[in-house]
């Protein structure tokens, strides 16, 4: 699921790719988990990810929450134009950060 | 993995096996309690109105079968007013026929009894069960119908008990009043079966998840489409009365009068045929939406699994009744050591047809389904009429009267072995016996599945490659997929730790992506974009439901179906 880490002092790009689902979502969360510590701003390279379902969503919504807690922002960046739908119709493109 | 429609085929086949054989022993049980209590005279007598209660049961298939089958069909399509407008078509024209009957049977009683040289004795039997009778061409049409319509609707359970409570009420009362007033008392055990069939049946009306619904509805068009889909299958009935009436004139002619007994069994055993429906009816409701959803690859699964419940149910009758033929001679009371002897040879005889006669009523069945009704029908004829009563005309004649048993045995092999070679010759093997196109399959994918999590991300996976590699736009790509994942983790949820079949299948013919996904869990509607949330994912589910206009949902055969259709263009969606 993650691909590559670039970090640049306190902002961290995760490079993303495949399918966000049920079964991959979860593991995403466990791989985050650690990576979180001392960032302010984490970046999420959606360019290669062509899937996201509402446990996707549900990931992003807690990794949020945490960034907020600690003070810092989470970002989706490249999202293709599919997920972007997916983001549209639940109204996530309101809540979450798109670039 | 064992494909959807084979799940839910062998769900309904118990009850349908069960329920025919039910059927049968209705048709058989007056038989065997005149048989019984009154003698072999009174089994002559009742062998006499043979022809008579084949014509009600034609009339009551011709309509029963018919509705049931355009129910599902326009169930099938999704089409839910149609669907009940042909079910209130139905009832009214059994009522009507049914009270036509009922006038044909009160004033013409002895023009028809006087057709046979029946002697003084044998009438006294016949003329008050007929009697009697009556009323059922009334009750039993209505009776029938409600059973197939029920059945179609998702309605097994109560129909298997509405059939044992017609049972049990026309084997009770037969028996009690049989004592008391003779064979009047099997004809009112019989309308009285009849009539406790129809209160039960009336019971899923009250049911949730009905689906049939009664309007005021009659056109003739669809009045005529409904008996020509039926007609293959009821005509079965035409033909054995009109089989049964020559069949009986040529044995009292040619053997004489006491070899009646001995026929009245040779006539139970070939009604066994009705008990092997079990599979046909089982996939009536399966193939009949298969086909409205234009589904050939649903229609050829549940049809092997059919032909395979057929072969197997056949072999094991076949092989009970050449081991112990006494379990259908004393059923009817038959003690004479000669009549006896001379019936396990006529059960022996006919029962090495069973397994084609089995066979013939699955395909007869399934023609009807497909919409093919003139060779249903041919192969009804054929198989009913036609090869029987030329093999027993040449047999009896040349070998005598057990000539006549081994004719009526070997009638359903020769019109299969007939039939199987004309059709090999006209459709060839790719399309034999099942007679459907593949062409739509190229563009056609089903994905069976027990719901885990593992299951259902893999099938929207494939779904989502598949369509990828049919270069649909990316958008369809992922709400189809999406649309997988989500409704069918839903379903899980709501079940719980139960364990749900469910079938996804993905059409890409006609020029649009149609997803449908069917599940055995408990019945909702997915579709409701105002349903509760009380998750993220229905959360998902509602907002997505909301921006997909084209979705349907409709309880079929008594599982969730839901339909979405989606554009292949891009942003058509929206």
């Amino acid at each position: 699921m993650i691909t590559s880490k670039k970090q640049d002092g306190s902002t961290l790009t995760v490079s993303l790719d495949g399918r966000l689902d049920t079964l991959t979502a979860p593991q995403l969360e466990t791989d985050l988990e650690p990576l979180l510590g001392g960032i302010e701003s984490l970046v999420l390279d959606f360019g290669n990810i062509a899937y996201i379902s509402s446990a996707g969503l549900r990931v992003l919504l807690s990794t949020q929450k945490k960034m907020i807690a600690a003070g810092g922002t989470l970002t989706i960046a490249n999202a293709v134009p599919a997920v972007r739908e997916v983001f549209d119709i639940t109204g996530f493109s309101d809540i979450l950060t798109l670039a | 993995m064992t494909a959807f429609g084979v799940v839910k085929f062998r769900s309904l086949l118990l009850v349908a096996s069960f329920s025919a054989v039910i059927e049968f022993l209705m048709g058989f049980a007056d038989s065997v309690i005149a048989g019984n209590l009154l003698g072999e005279t009174a089994l002559a007598g009742l062998n006499l109105l043979q022809p008579t209660m084949n014509f009600v049961s034609f009339a009551a298939c011709l309509l029963g079968t018919g509705t049931a089958i355009c129910f599902s069909i326009e169930t099938g399509r999704f089409d839910s007013r149609r669907a009940c407008e042909m079910f209130s078509q139905g009832v009214w024209s059994a009522l009507t026929f049914g009270v036509l009957m009922m006038l044909a049977l009160i004033f013409g009683r002895d023009a028809f009894l006087g057709m046979f040289n029946a002697g003084p004795d044998v009438l006294a039997y016949a003329i008050p069960y007929w009697n009697w009778f009556v009323p059922c061409a009334v009750l039993e049409p209505a009776a029938i119908l409600l059973a197939n319509a029920v059945y179609a609707d998702g309605g097994g359970r109560l129909c298997f008990w509405s059939y044992l409570v017609q049972l049990g009420c026309n084997v009770g009362l037969s028996l009690a009043l049989c004592k008391m007033i003779g064979i009047a008392g099997c004809a009112i055990g019989t309308v009285a079966g009849n009539g406790m069939a129809i209160a039960i049946m009336s019971l899923h009306f009250l049911r949730r998840g009905n689906t049939l619904k009664f309007m005021r509805h009659f056109a003739m068009g669809d009045l005529l489409r409904i008996c020509r889909i039926s007609f293959g299958d009821a005509s079965a009935r035409l033909c054995w009365a009109a089989l049964f009436l020559l069949l009986n004139t040529f044995v009292i002619w040619r053997f004489g009068v006491e070899t009646l007994p001995v026929l009245n069994v040779v006539i139970a055993v070939l009604g066994l045929s009705e008990a092997f429906n079990g599979p046909a009816n089982a996939a009536q409701p399966l193939v009949g939406v298969y086909r409205g959803e234009r589904n050939t690859i649903g229609v050829r699964t549940v049809m092997r699994a059919a032909t395979r419940a057929t072969l197997i149910e056949g072999v094991m009758v076949a092989g009970t009744l050449m081991a112990w033929p006494q379990l259908m001679t004393r059923l009817v009371g038959i003690d004479d050591p000669a009549i006896l002897a001379s019936a396990c040879t006529a059960v022996r005889f006919v029962s090495v047809g069973l397994v084609c006669a089995a066979l013939v009523c699955l395909f007869n069945s399934y023609y009807l389904f497909i919409d093919m009704p003139a060779l249903a029908c041919s192969l009804t004829v054929l198989a009913n009429f036609v090869v029987p009563f030329a093999l027993y005309q040449a047999c009896g004649r040349l070998f005598g009267v057990n000539g006549v048993w081994c004719a009526l045995g070997l009638a359903p092999v020769v019109t299969v072995l007939f039939v199987g070679v004309c059709l090999l010759a006209r459709y060839g093997s790719r399309r034999f016996p099942l007679l459907i196109s593949r062409e739509r399959e190229a563009k056609l994918h089903v994905f069976d599945l027990v719901l885990t999590a593992r299951e259902i991300t893999r099938v929207s996976s494939a779904v989502a490659g598949i369509l990828r590699r049919a270069a649909v736009s990316q958008s369809t790509a992922l709400r189809a997929s999406l649309m997988v994942e989500e409704v069918l983790m839903a379903v899980k949820d709501r079940n719980g730790s139960r364990q749900i079949h469910a079938e996804a299948t993905l059409d890409l013919n006609d020029g649009e992506v149609t997803l449908i996904l069917r599940d055995d869990g408990e019945v909702f509607d997915i579709t409701d974009a105002d349903a509760k949330i009380t998750s993220l994912r229905t959360f998902l589910v509602a907002s997505v439901m909301e921006a997909q206009p084209r979705r349907m949902n409709l309880t079929t055969t008594g599982y969730n179906r839901n339909v979405f259709k989606f554009s292949t263009d891009k942003g058509a969606n929206k």
